[in-house]
C-alpha cells in the first residue's frame, strides 16, 4: 500500500519512526564519522610518537654501525601488537635492521618521504628520520594496521544499531500512545463522516475532543452538517415541487403530443418524415398501412435501403431537391408500390438558422379524384354525343319527321276539297298511305337507334358465322332477285350481343346490296391486327387482341370526304327518290360497334365500290 | 680551493646535503672493512660521530665560536680521511677542525684526541697528563681501557666495536649518552 493511502495512524507512526530513524543515523553516522577522525588522529600521533622514540633509541646503532643493536630496538616493537613491519635504513637509504626480524627484505618499500606518516590500503604508514642532535643518521619507517580503531568503529557501530533499534521501539510505544490525541479525534470525525454518507442521516454531530486544530475542524464539520441539514428540506421541498410541475409539464407535453400524433395518425393523407441523409425519421399510421412495414424495419434506414424502387419515380429526386430548400409540389405521382396516384408535397424543414435539416412530405390520394375525373370525361363525351344525337333527333323531329305529316296534311286536305271524285280519292289515299308507313319506318329506325343506345345488354359468345347465316336466309328472295355473290372465309366467334351484331351485318350487307347498279359482289375478309396496328388506333386498349372484318362491295361508292359524314344520324347522301331508307343505318352501325368497344370506319370513291372495315375484340 | 668549497657549502643547504650525500657515499664504500684503510676510514665517521653523543661542559670553549679541536697523537693513519668527514661540519656552534700534535704539552687543547701509541707505557703517561682536561680520549691500544683510556676500538666479527671506560668518561667530565653506551662494551 502506499503511504499516501495508509490510515493516518500509520502515517503518522511512518513519519514519526522514519523521523527517529533518519536523525538517530545521522547522529551515530557522524559521530562515528568524528570518532573516526579522531581516531585517526590519535593513531598517527602515537605511531608517530612511537616512530620518535624508536628513531631516538636506534641513533647510535646507526652512528656506530650495530645493527645487532638496532634489532633489538626494533624487537621492542612487540609489545605494540598493532605495528605490523619496521625497519632502519642508514644514511645511504640502505636496509639497516628490520622488524619482524624474519621479514624478507623485500617487503619493505624505497624510502620515500621523510617524517611524514599517513594511511595507505587499511594501514598507517610512516618515515621518520633518525636524527642525532643536528646531524640525520638513517631514517625509521614504520607501518601499522588499524585493526584497533576498526574494532572500535565496528564496537561503535554495534552500539549505534542497537542504540536506533532500541530508540525506535521506545519511539514506537511513546507515539503508539501519544499518537491517540491526534488519531482519535481525527477517527472520530471519520466514523461520524461515514455514518453521515451511509445512512445520510445529517443531523448526527461529531464530538469534539479539544481546542486545537481538530477540534476547530470538528466545529466546522458540525457547523457545515447543520447547513446542508437546513439545505436538506429545502432541496427536498423544492424537489417535490419540481416533480410535481415536471409531472404536470410531462403529461401536458404528452397530452400535446397524443393529440399531435392522433391527428397525424389520423391523416388520411400518407405523412413521411425524412432527415437530411433522406433517412426515416418518422412516418404515421397510414404509412405503416401504406408500406406495409413495421416500425423497426424503416425508422432510421435510408430511404432507397427501404424502396430502392423510389430511386426510378420521380420522388427521389424531388426529395433531393426539397433537401435544398425547394417546396416541391407534384400533382399527380404515379407510385412504384401500388397502382395509385397521389398528389405529393415536398416541404423542407428548417431550422432557425434557415439551414434545411429534414423534409417532410404529404401524399394525398387521388387515385379515385382522377378515376373519377376519367369516368366525368367520358360521361361528358358521350353527353357531348348524345347532345349531338339530340340536336339531329331535333332536326329530324322538324324536318324528316315533318315531311311525311305535311304531305298526310297535303293530300287530306286535298282529298276534302276533291269529296267524290273517286279517282283523286284513291289517287291521295294511296299517297297518304305511303307517308304514314314511311313515317312508321321512320319512328321505328329511330326506336331501334335510341335502343341501342340505352339498353346494355349482357355480353355472350356469338358465332359470327351463324349470323351470317341466318341473314342469308332472311334476305333469301332479295338475294336471288339482285343475284347477289358474297365470298366469305370462316368468321370467328366473339363476345357481344347477338342482336345488334345482327344488324350490324344486316345493314353493312343490305348498304352494299341497296346502293348498287349492277350484281352485288360482297366479299368478306378476316384477320387479326398486330400490336403495332392496334396502338395506331387510339381508341383501342392496346391489352387485348382484335380481328379485323373487311366488307368489299362493287357498289355506287362515295367521295371519300363523305367517309366520316355517314356515320352520322339521318345523314344522306342521295335523294329518297333515288335510294330509300331513314339515315340512320350507319349510324346505328356505328353505335353497335362503339358498343362493342370496337372502331368502324369506311374508305372509298365514287363509283368504285366501298370498302367498310369493322375491328372488333376477340 | 677549500676556501672556496668552504663558502658554497656553508652558503647553500643544496649544496650542503649534496656534500652529505658524497660523504654518505664514500661511507657506505668504507663499510665494506676488508682493507685497513676501509677501517680507518669507518673509526674516522665513529670519532666524528662521538660527537654527536658526547656532551662536553661548556668551560672547554673558551668562547661560542671556538673551534672544536679532534687531536690525533702519533702516527695520522687517517691520511686526509677524517678531515674530509668532518669538513664543514660543527658541533653546536663550534667548527670543528683537526690538530696533530706531536708534543705533549700541547695535547691538552682539544676535545676529542686520537692516540696512536703502541707503547702502552707512553699512553699511560699522555693520560696522565691529559686526565684532568675535558678530552674524550680515543685508541686501538688492546688496554686502553685499563690504562685510563675512555673509548677503544676493537674488532669483533669483522666489524669495529667500541669498548668504553665510564669511570675514566666521568672523570674528564664528559657526558655520555646512554645511547652510546648501549652500543659499546663498558667494562
Amino acid at each position: 500500500m502506499k503511504l499516501k493511502d495508509a490510515p493516518i495512524q500509520r502515517k503518522l507512526m511512518s513519519v514519526i519512526l522514519l523521523t527517529c530513524f533518519v536523525v538517530l543515523t545521522l547522529m551515530g553516522s557522524a559521530y562515528i564519522l568524528l570518532e573516526y577522525i579522531s581516531y585517526k588522529k590519535v593513531v598517527k600521533s602515537n605511531v608517530s610518537t612511537l616512530g620518535t622514540v624508536i628513531a631516538s633509541n636506534s641513533s647510535a646503532s646507526l652512528a656506530f654501525d650495530s645493527p645487532a643493536d638496532a634489532n633489538e630496538i626494533l624487537n621492542a616493537l612487540r609489545a605494540e601488537k598493532h605495528i605490523v613491519l619496521a625497519c632502519l635504513y642508514d644514511k645511504s637509504g640502505k636496509l639497516f635492521a628490520k622488524y619482524p626480524s624474519d621479514t624478507s627484505s623485500s617487503v619493505f618499500p624505497q624510502v620515500q618521504q621523510k617524517n611524514k606518516y599517513w594511511f595507505e590500503d587499511g594501514y598507517l604508514i610512516g618515515f621518520q628520520p633518525v636524527v642525532q642532535k643536528n646531524t640525520e643518521l638513517g631514517i625509521l619507517f614504520i607501518k601499522s594496521d588499524l585493526e584497533d580503531m576498526h574494532a572500535q568503529l565496528r564496537h561503535y557501530m554495534i552500539i549505534g544499531i542497537l542504540l536506533i533499534a532500541g530508540s525506535l521501539i521506545v519511539a514506537f510505544s511513546l507515539s503508539k500512545l501519544l499518537q491517540k490525541s491526534i488519531t482519535d479525534p481525527i477517527l472520530s470525525l471519520e466514523q461520524t463522516a461515514k455514518i453521515i454518507s451511509q445512512q445520510n442521516d445529517y443531523s448526527v454531530r461529531a464530538v469534539k475532543s479539544g481546542k486545537d486544530e481538530l477540534g476547530a475542524l470538528t466545529d466546522a464539520f458540525n457547523q457545515m452538517l447543520t447547513q446542508i441539514d437546513t439545505q436538506n428540506v429545502e432541496i427536498k421541498s423544492f424537489n417535490q415541487n419540481l416533480e410535481l410541475k415536471v409531472k404536470e409539464r410531462t403529461y401536458e407535453l404528452q397530452e400535446q403530443k397524443d393529440f399531435i400524433e392522433t391527428i397525424i395518425n389520423s391523416s388520411v393523407d400518407l405523412i413521411t418524415v425524412f432527415d437530411k441523409d433522406l433517412k426515416f425519421i418518422m412516418l404515421n399510421k397510414n404509412s405503416y398501412e401504406y408500406y406495409n412495414i413495421k416500425r423497426e424495419d424503416i425508422l432510421g434506414k435510408y430511404i432507397l435501403e427501404v424502396l430502392p424502387q423510389k430511386k426510378e419515380t420521380g420522388m427521389f429526386d424531388d426529395l433531393k431537391r426539397a433537401l435544398k430548400g425547394e417546396y416541391i409540389h407534384n400533382t399527380n405521382y404515379k407510385s412504384a408500390i401500388s397502382p395509385r396516384s397521389f398528389d405529393n408535397y415536398y416541404i423542407p424543414l428548417k431550422d432557425v438558422n434557415e439551414k434545411v435539416y429534414g423534409v417532410l412530405t404529404i401524399g394525398h390520394d387521388i387515385t379515385n379524384i382522377i378515376e373519377a375525373n376519367e369516368k366525368l370525361g367520358s360521361l361528358n363525351s358521350e353527353l357531348v354525343k348524345s347532345n349531338r344525337d339530340l340536336e339531329q333527333f331535333a332536326y329530324i323531329a322538324s324536318h324528316d319527321l315533318q315531311e311525311p305529316l305535311r304531305k298526310i296534311q297535303t293530300f287530306t286536305h286535298l282529298l276534302g276539297d276533291n269529296y267524290g271524285d273517286e279517282v283523286k280519292f284513291k289517287n291521295y289515299h294511296n299517297k297518304i298511305n305511303q307517308a304514314a308507313s314511311r313515317m312508321q319506318n321512320l319512328i321505328q329506325d329511330v326506336l331501334n337507334f335510341s335502343r341501342i343506345t340505352k339498353v346494355e345488354e349482357a355480353f355472350t359468345e356469338v358465332d359470327l358465322n351463324k349470323i351470317l347465316e341466318h341473314l342469308k336466309t332472311d334476305f333469301e328472295l332479295l338475294l336471288q332477285e339482285k343475284q347477289v355473290v358474297i365470298h366469305h372465309p370462316i368468321l370467328p366467334k366473339i363476345m357481344g350481343i347477338p342482336l345488334q351484331l345482327t344488324q350490324l351485318f344486316s345493314n353493312i350487307i343490305s348498304n352494299s346490296i341497296k346502293y348498287n347498279e349492277q350484281k352485288p359482289v360482297i366479299d368478306i375478309a378476316v384477320r387479326h391486327l398486330s400490336k403495332n396496328e392496334i396502338k395506331s388506333y387510339p381508341s383501342l386498349n392496346s391489352n387485348l387482341t382484335y380481328f379485323q372484318l373487311e366488307f368489299k362491295d362493287n357498289g355506287i361508292g362515295f367521295e371519300p370526304q363523305f367517309s366520316e359524314k355517314i356515320f352520322n344520324i339521318f345523314q344522306r347522301l342521295h335523294g329518297r327518290q333515288t335510294y330509300s331508307g331513314t339515315g340512320i343505318g350507319l349510324a346505328l352501325c356505328k353505335k353497335i360497334v362503339e358498343n362493342h368497344h370496337g372502331v368502324i370506319f369506311a374508305q372509298s370513291e365514287l363509283n368504285k365500290g366501298s370498302i367498310f372495315t369493322v375491328i372488333l375484340p376477340g | 680551493m677549500k676556501t672556496i668549497i668552504n663558502i658554497l657549502l656553508s652558503r647553500n643547504t643544496l649544496l650542503k646535503n649534496a656534500g652529505v650525500l658524497i660523504i654518505c657515499l664514500f661511507t657506505s664504500i668504507s663499510i665494506a672493512q676488508n682493507s685497513s684503510s676501509n677501517a680507518e676510514k669507518i673509526k674516522a665517521v665513529f670519532i666524528f660521530n662521538f660527537t654527536q653523543f658526547v656532551d662536553w661542559p661548556s668551560s672547554s670553549f673558551s668562547s661560542p665560536e671556538a673551534p672544536f679541536i679532534i687531536g690525533i697523537a702519533g702516527k695520522n693513519l687517517f691520511g686526509s680521511y677524517l678531515e674530509e668527514t668532518v669538513m664543514g661540519e660543527k658541533v653546536g656552534t663550534h667548527p670543528i677542525i683537526i690538530k696533530y700534535f706531536d708534543e705533549e704539552k700541547e695535547i691538552t687543547n682539544c676535545h676529542i684526541l686520537y692516540i696512536n701509541y703502541s707503547d702502552d707505557r707512553r699512553i699511560k703517561e699522555l693520560l696522565s697528563f691529559i686526565v684532568t682536561h675535558e678530552i674524550l680520549s680515543v685508541s686501538d691500544a688492546p688496554n686502553f681501557n685499563k690504562l685510563g683510556g675512555i673509548v677503544r676500538f676493537y674488532t669483533e666479527q669483522n666489524k669495529i666495536r667500541l669498548q668504553i671506560n665510564t669511570n675514566a668518561a666521568k672523570t674528564a667530565q664528559l657526558n655520555i649518552s646512554s645511547k652510546l653506551l648501549s652500543v659499546a662494551k663498558t667494562k
